[in-house]
């Protein structure tokens, strides 16, 4: 099957029939589930059980806020596509959307959230729809903004489909270069079929307990 | 959108410094403004979580510009005895997680720039000169 982004821009491929269609259909719903728990894995979250406030890069139609919500996590969505975040709201998948084109920075001030997931989105930034577009420039302002939106010590775990290694080897060293550490995770490396790719982010280091001072509890000397 | 994805919100238009917080108003063209209650989980436990990530000031203006339905927070942060009262944070849950602006605009302080709230969701897609 040939991946939608080799056609155009994501606002004239998934207009509104392209949107509904993309939702019912039961496999991409499959895929959808499974690789969303997986990139919730891979945010490795402490585990106090805790309800997190989480940013969905691509959310679409809701397919994937739909298991943040079911994680128990607070979400905000983003995607370019206007029919697919109607449906969203529709199909009220428990997040809160706004609409934006990642290539152009995301939306979003300092310090917002404690993690980030996107499925099958990043690959789309190496799309050059307009004549302004040149994908170094929007993987840049892409990631600049991601890092400076997300909490430190966070991680952003964006699973996409890169068309070549080359391609794959760009958006890490974008991402590098706007100060996160991490690399790809590849899920079955040796299947065509199920092969996965994970870029999976950290956004500095994880807040540390500062150990007391000596004699700082009160114990006597 | 609900007010905690608007305390979050900037304008990102290129060149703007300060384009926070996002003034919430009716659309200008038709002048439509529409506030709903949509359902959200209840866990005091996240609003502690997120509280000293809010910028209450904006949060503030917020709710004020929403009028009767978002009424009900303190001028300052709440205390830790407020965050370990009930009927307060349920009304905190409902300001914070349940209110939805359906249809307005929201406009940034510094460039004027008005995006568009349709259908509960903010347009924050810029034109081509703005990236
Ligand atoms: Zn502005």
């Amino acid at each position: 099957m040939s991946r939608p982004e080799l056609y155009g821009p994501a606002t004239v491929v998934y207009n509104k029939e392209a949107a509904a269609k993309y939702t019912d259909a039961s496999r991409n719903v499959e895929i959808q589930a499974k690789l969303t728990a997986r990139a919730i894995e891979l945010l490795a979250l402490p585990k106090d059980g805790k309800r997190k406030f989480l940013l969905d890069v691509g959310c679409g139609s809701g397919l994937s806020g739909e298991h943040i919500t079911e994680a128990g996590h607070t979400w905000v969505g983003t995607d370019i596509s206007e029919d697919m975040l109607n449906i969203c709201e529709e199909r009220e998948s428990g997040g809160s959307v706004c609409r934006s084109d990642m290539g152009d920075g995301l939306p979003f001030r300092s310090n917002s959230f404690d993690g980030c997931v996107s499925i099958s989105a990043v690959q789309w930034l190496c799309n050059a729809d307009r004549s302004c577009d040149v994908p170094k420039l929007r993987l840049k302002r892409f990631f600049t903004s991601l890092y400076r939106c997300l909490v430190r010590g966070s991680r952003a775990v964006l699973q996409f489909y890169p068309h070549s290694p080359e391609q794959a080897e760009l958006i890490t060293t974008s991402a590098m270069k706007a100060g996160f550490s991490g690399g790809l995770v590849v899920d079955y490396p040796n299947s065509t079929k199920a092969k996965k790719y994970y870029l999976v982010l950290m956004a500095g280091a994880p807040c540390m307990e500062v150990p007391l001072g000596e004699g700082a509890a009160g114990e006597a000397m | 959108m609900k007010l905690l994805t608007h305390n979050m919100l900037q304008c990102h238009v290129k060149g703007v410094r300060n384009g926070y917080p996002l003034r919430i108003e009716a659309q200008q063209d038709g002048g439509r403004f529409e506030v709903e209650v949509r359902e959200a989980e209840f866990s005091a436990d996240f609003l502690r979580h997120i509280l000293p990530r809010l910028d209450w000031a904006a949060l503030l203006e917020a709710a004020k510009a929403l009028g009767e339905v978002a009424v009900g927070l303190p001028d300052a942060p709440p205390t830790d005895a407020m965050m370990h009262d009930d009927a307060f944070l349920q009304t905190f849950h409902r300001i914070l997680l349940e209110v939805t602006v359906v249809e307005g605009e929201l406009v940034c302080p510094e460039s004027e720039r008005r995006f568009a709230v349709k259908n509960a969701v903010p347009n924050m897609l810029l034109h081509e000169d703005e990236v």
